[in-house]
């Protein structure tokens, strides 16, 4: 897992005005609310006076959890606004100024797509990577499904290498695969990959055999055909897919060169063995609103299809070495994943997830870096511990071997 | 002096597994198997074996660090 990119948060619709929402990601607990403009704020969940949850358990029934655009901690009363800072202490008095040290990181918040997106990192804005851009949304010509969150128990990153391989749809995906039943003829087509556009990932188009989309004896078909006479025939289908940052995925199907849907997953890494998708799908064809339904509907159970299986994967989380899997050429894109992890590995922004799980949930508190920490002091929570380049992460691995070995 | 027991003997033969660097281990990033016979004869494994315990001394030396 890595600071400095920016993370789905919370979906709009289920931030409200006068709740706030806490969620883990990255393994540490943060709190989303909105302020007295209705803007969308993040903060790091723990009070820093003795431990209380911002976003936690709330007994004051009558009383606000938002005041005047600060999120009161439900323990002591503590006021802490949108930019972290402590604004009252009821204990010292209403109004009375409030210490330096008073104050919980904050991160900077962009809303888009119908989802709170927050920036988990201590990056000067300048050399932030930017939100990932989806091009089509809000465009004439394209509808967007309700994002869909799915919650998923494995790693993030096998969940993005699941996503990017084209050689599992064949066997995980009867609904748009042949299940190899085509032994003769079958093989994953040759892909290049490229660095994507944006930056910060890269992207590879890939053709395929593709069967017919569902008929009518489908589950998704709900008495009609869900995909009504789009595509009635095996056909080639171009699908093109990539990687921005860690954990934003996208996947772009050309079920003919004019019908297309893309697909984004913004991936919320909660914990090393759990992943909240934040699934974006968006399509150029079928823009009859009465065709959400149905799309969502063959969409979920596409996931868990993918769900099935990912569940199951050994080791959770992907080796440190590509030499302890057996990788084919179809395995190119899960190989450029894993370049651009190393190259955020060597910025210093990996966690060191073995030294945080030792360390976390006993008597110290962590919080991921916000960009204030750059140019001010006095911060009372340990910053996530951080591998510093990807030699330091070999080494850590290869220790554990050598211990192992005796 | 009493002679070995059982599971004395499968120590010494190191057939134990050191479940104590098993479970640091597992459930990560390492995919660990059980030899099977071929493992000693070729070569090209490309999961790492279980952890074993060389003898009753170092299990012995495990256990009180534990």
């Amino acid at each position: 897992m890595y600071i400095n990119f920016w993370y789905p948060i919370v979906r709009s619709e289920d931030l409200g005005y006068d709740q706030p929402e806490k969620v883990k990601v990255l393994g540490c607990n943060l709190v989303a609310f909105r302020d007295q403009e209705g803007s969308a704020r993040v903060l790091s969940d723990t009070c820093v006076h003795r431990g209380g949850s911002l976003g936690g358990a709330w007994s004051g029934v009558n009383s606000p959890r938002i005041v005047n655009g600060c999120i009161v901690c439900p323990y002591h009363g503590w006021e802490f606004g949108g930019d972290g800072k402590c604004r009252n202490i009821p204990s010292i008095g209403y109004g009375t100024k409030t210490p330096p040290r008073a104050k919980v990181d904050s991160y900077p918040v962009e809303e888009k797509y119908g989802i709170v997106f927050a920036f988990l990192g201590d990056l000067p804005e300048a050399e932030r990577p930017p939100l990932f851009d989806v091009e089509e949304y809000d465009q004439e010509g394209w509808r967007a499904n309700t994002v869909l969150i799915l919650e998923v128990g494995y790693n993030y990153e096998r969940s993005i290498e699941n996503g990017l391989d084209p050689a599992h749809n064949e066997f995980v995906h009867p609904t748009h695969g042949f299940s190899a039943l085509n032994r003769d003829t079958y093989r994953v087509n040759d892909y290049d990959t490229e660095e994507l556009s944006q930056g910060w990932g890269f992207w590879f188009w890939h053709r395929f055999d593709s069967p017919p989309l569902p008929q009518s004896d489908h589950p998704t078909a709900q008495g009609g055909t869900p995909y009504g006479d789009e595509k009635t025939e095996r056909s080639d289908v171009f699908a093109g897919s990539g990687t921005y940052g860690p954990n934003t995925m996208a996947t772009y199907i050309n079920i003919t060169p004019e019908k297309n849907f893309r697909q984004y997953f913004f991936e919320q890494p909660v914990d090393e063995h759990r992943t909240r998708i934040f699934f974006l799908n968006m399509r150029n064809f079928l823009l009859d609103p009465t065709k959400d339904g149905p799309i969502h509907a063959r969409n979920k159970i596409i996931a868990q299809q993918d769900i099935d299986v990912l569940d199951e994967l050994y080791p959770p989380r992907t080796p440190m070495s590509n030499t302890k899997e057996v990788l084919m050429p179809a395995d190119k894109a899960v190989v450029a994943y894993r370049e651009w992890l190393e190259k955020f590995d060597n910025e210093g922004w990996r966690i060191d997830i073995d030294d945080f799980n030792r360390r976390n949930g006993k008597d110290t508190a962590f919080a991921i870096p916000c960009p204030d920490r750059r140019t001010s002091g006095n911060w009372v929570l340990e910053e996530v511990p951080r591998i510093t380049s990807r030699i330091d992460r070999k080494a850590a691995t290869d220790r554990s071997s050598v211990q192992a070995v005796g | 002096m009493t002679s070995p027991g059982w599971l004395e003997k499968f120590d010494d033969m190191s057939w134990r597994i050191d479940i104590v660097e098993f479970n640091r281990r597992n459930g990560k990033d390492t995919a660990f198997a059980i030899p099977c016979p071929d493992r000693r004869t070729s070569g090209n494994w490309v999961l790492e074996s279980i952890p074993t315990i060389k003898n009753r001394a170092e299990r012995m030396k495990i256990e009180q660090a534990a």
